[in-house]
């Protein structure tokens, strides 16, 4: 590679670290970071003084011999299925309309893109190895040397099949030939495992023996076996494995190194158009609330049916702008599609009939991603106040209150949740009426009692995080192009007021919920109470939510555009 | 210095650019016109390497740009309408870069004798980011112009400076021309491409409407002789006439 790139890959790592550590003078940086650096200490401190059990770490090494070696196959195919999608290189914006026009060969590019990666790989590598502290008998080494490599086969991976994809273009053929490889690559796979298919009971059956029969035996074991080799890096243990581990990973890397050197054709148009697209999305997150305008000059995005015609009151306004953002965006598409799917999927199971270990799983998986969904929430939204504020002069220059900011971006966030929170409402009541509880019919019940407690918790959820940007924005307003460890502090700190805040705010009103409810239940009518409980609770938490728009909005008023600088 | 001959490029089923063909030489300075959507960022983008021609050749200082890139972009220069500098490098480190990668001999007088020129010394060593769009564009064309490149494309370049800044660069380009440069300058300021342009090319729906000096098209169309650019340019491209026959048609 040309010694110019080595010198700029290495100076801008000096820049950015330099500029990193210098901007710690200023509190609004310094508290962020300080909060992320105590939290991965917590994690990883921890870890050095108390090491964890022997048997654990066979264990895990077990579990990820049989089990990682068809997730990395799965892995690896879908990266050529999707392929067509990214069919270049991705560069940055700043790399592609420089370097491009430079007496540089493609290959010293490509070397480059791959060579640039390696400084975030090392660091997460570097936290792979404090992590394998924890065992007892994975040696940190091994494991921080693994995720080095295994980081890295990815990445030459997705070089690979872009690369491969670019060259199909080329030739001229633009249909049904470049998902070809990866399409391929995945019907190998699912031949090979329906084979030796064998039905497994959840809950009742070790899944580490039916594993080891579906995956290392017969034509799988054949197809899958170097993938079963890379397995072996992430709980290495011993030399051995280890060793293993890495000469099939130097064979993975020869063979995609050489194809992406051997295939290589001009790339420079697909790859600025994407680095162009990447930036205009980055941008428009940086923009925040006008996300939607910067996306609408992407040639991909669709329209919607949701026309942007508020009329009435200001609170409208932002309301609907948000929703018609937001689906333009994209995000919440994606979530209703997969809502849609997984409810689907449940009744389907429903009508064949499955074991209780299935529907167990599917009432914690359903339980547990809901309240994961509704604690983040606020962070999921591309027009929440912590990217919007940045534009806190527009917002003032605009002839609305902050109690109608508020309120239109939290009942924006509560109609967006309702989809996802649907689904998992809906799954979980299925699970608990066919598969927990038989004979339980009052599964409906708990969805209809539910699912309006939960749109108006995400509500709460979204005033607060915006409370929080309102009352000091210099710790919470995030940067999406900027990652680390102060966005990781950021994020802990509304974390933290939102579960503070969020759990004292719900108590009363969940209380008196629940004691409505059980009052008309024990009088004979369950499924009354399960509704007439959830109903009042998620009244008052609208109350609340109203209330909170109301006192936040004052301060809105009273700031000074530049506040939050 | 550069010819282009029967250039053509198509996206999917849109033809950007239709059997373009025109050379530049030494010391010329061809100001590339037209409407929005006319193709001009097409033809520099394929000059430059960035964009694949579907047919025809460039050829820059004697390399094909398509079959020997890397001999013809070390000839050349882009100064993009939009500056994208590296986040964490100074201006500096910037002017470094640029020297190693070009292989710049007496970079360092070279690099002082551009950042004065460009007024650049006291931001030497701030991040791009500390910018005003107008320094970031002086940065761009200090870097551009480093190893002095025998063709230099400028799109759009007086986008976001200040007048003072504005003269700075036209006598530049101008200095650049003198010294025997090649230079291809995209600009809607047609004030700008009438001052310092040598030869105009208009382009429109991806063809070459006009291509010459300026006295070589105001002798094509006698009506036209004491008309400045402007006024050629919206008589070629059919706005006058499309304007006159609106306002006939209204009451």
């Amino acid at each position: 590679m040309s010694s110019a790139l080595r010198w700029l890959i290495l100076r801008q790592i000096a820049g950015g670290t330099r500029y990193r550590l210098s901007r710690l003078k200023n509190p609004r940086y310094a508290v962020p970071a300080l909060l992320g650096i105590g939290y991965f200490g917590l994690i990883f401190v921890g870890n050095v003084f108390r090491p964890g059990e022997a048997n654990e770490a066979r264990q895990v090494r077990d579990y990820f011999h049989v089990l990682v070696g068809p997730v990395f196959a799965m892995l690896f195919a879908t990266t050529w299925l999707f392929a067509p999608a990214r069919p270049a290189p991705l560069f940055t914006l700043p790399d592609a309309s420089q370097l491009f026009v430079m007496p540089l060969t493609r290959r010293q590019l490509l070397n480059f893109r791959l060579l640039k990666a390696q400084f975030a790989i090392l660091i997460l590598s570097m936290l792979a190895g404090l992590f394998a502290l924890r065992s007892a008998d994975v040696k940190p080494w091994f494991a921080a040397a693994s995720a080095f490599t295994l980081m890295n086969l990815m990445a030459l991976n997705a070089m690979a099949a872009s690369i491969v994809v670019n060259r199909i273009l080329n030739a001229g053929l633009t249909r049904f030939v470049p998902p070809l490889p990866g399409v391929l690559m995945l019907a190998v796979l699912a031949s090979v495992l329906a084979i030796q298919y064998q039905p497994i009971e959840f809950g009742q059956t070790n899944v580490l023996p039916w594993a080891r029969e579906v995956f290392h035996t017969g034509p799988a074991a054949i197809v899958l076996w170097p993938f079963h080799q890379l397995a072996l890096l992430p709980g290495a243990q011993n030399g051995a494995d280890f060793g293993r581990g890495m000469a099939a990973a130097a064979g993975f890397a020869a063979v995609l190194y050489g194809l992406t050197m051997m295939l290589v054709s001009p790339f420079e148009e697909r790859a600025l158009a994407l680095a162009e697209n990447v930036g205009k999305v980055i941008k428009a997150k940086r923009g925040g609330n006008w996300a939607s305008l910067a996306l609408e000059k992407r040639k991909s995005l669709r329209s919607t049916s949701l026309k942007l015609a508020p009329t009435g009151k200001p609170w409208v306004a932002i309301f609907w702008k948000n929703v018609v953002a937001e689906w333009r965006i994209g995000t919440w598409r994606v979530a209703a599609v997969v809502a849609v799917i997984s409810v689907l999927g449940v009744s389907v199971a429903r009508v064949v009939g499955v074991n209780k270990g299935f529907w167990a799983l599917v009432m914690g998986m359903s339980a547990a991603f809901g309240m994961m969904f509704t604690t983040f929430v606020p962070r999921l939204l591309a027009t929440g106040l912590h990217l919007e504020i940045r534009r806190a002069p527009l917002l003032k220059a605009l002839p609305i209150r902050g109690h109608d900011l508020l309120r239109g971006t939290a009942w924006a966030g509560a109609l967006l949740s309702a989809i996802p929170l649907g689904a998992f409402a809906t799954m979980a009541g299925i699970a608990l009426s066919t598969g927990i509880e038989e004979g339980f019919e009052f599964g409906p019940y708990a969805v209809a009692g539910a699912l309006p407690l939960g749109i108006a918790v995400c509500g709460l959820m979204v005033v607060l995080e915006s409370g929080l940007v309102l009352m000091v924005p210099a710790w919470v307003v995030t940067n999406p192009g900027e990652a680390g460890v102060e966005a990781v502090g950021r994020n802990m700190l509304s974390f933290l007021v939102r579960f503070v805040l969020g759990g004292l705010l719900l108590s009363v009103p969940v209380g008196i919920g629940v004691g409505v409810g059980a009052a008309i239940w024990v009088a004979g009518a369950p499924g009354a109470g399960l509704v007439a409980g959830g109903l009042i609770a998620a009244a008052l938490v609208a109350l609340e939510v109203e209330l909170m728009a109301y006192l936040l909005g004052i301060r809105f008023n009273s700031m000074e555009p530049g506040e939050e600088g | 210095m550069i010819e282009v001959h029967a250039l053509h490029k198509t996206y999917e089923t849109h033809q950007a650019v239709i059997d373009l063909s025109f050379t530049v030489s030494p010391g010329e300075v061809l100001g590339l016109v037209g409407p929005n959507g006319a193709g001009k960022t097409t033809t520099m983008r394929c000059i430059t390497g960035i964009l694949q021609p579907s047919s025809g050749h460039i050829v820059v200082a004697g390399a094909d740009v398509v079959q020997d890139p890397v001999a013809a972009k070390r000839n050349l220069a882009f100064i993009p309408d939009e500056p994208h500098l590296f986040d964490y490098l100074t201006i500096h480190e910037h002017m470094q870069f640029y020297a190693r990668v070009y292989n710049v001999a007496d970079r360092d007088a070279r690099a002082s004798a551009l950042v004065s020129e460009m007024e650049l010394t006291e931001k030497l060593h701030a991040l791009p980011g500390t910018l005003s769009r107008g320094m970031k564009q002086k940065v761009a064309i200090a870097c551009g112009l480093l190893h002095s490149p025998k063709l230099v494309l400028f799109d759009e370049p007086l986008t976001g400076l200040d007048p003072i800044a504005i003269r700075r660069i036209k006598q530049t380009i101008k200095r650049l021309a003198a010294a025997g440069s090649a230079i291809i300058i995209s600009s809607h300021l047609l004030g700008l491409v009438e001052e310092i342009a040598t030869t105009v090319l208009l382009m429109q729906n991806g063809r070459k409407v006009l291509h010459g000096t300026l006295a070589q098209i105001r002798e094509s169309a006698p009506d036209l002789r004491e008309k400045g650019l402007e006024e050629i340019f919206l008589r070629a491209t059919g706005y006058e006439n499309d304007a006159n026959a609106t306002r006939e048609t209204q009451p």
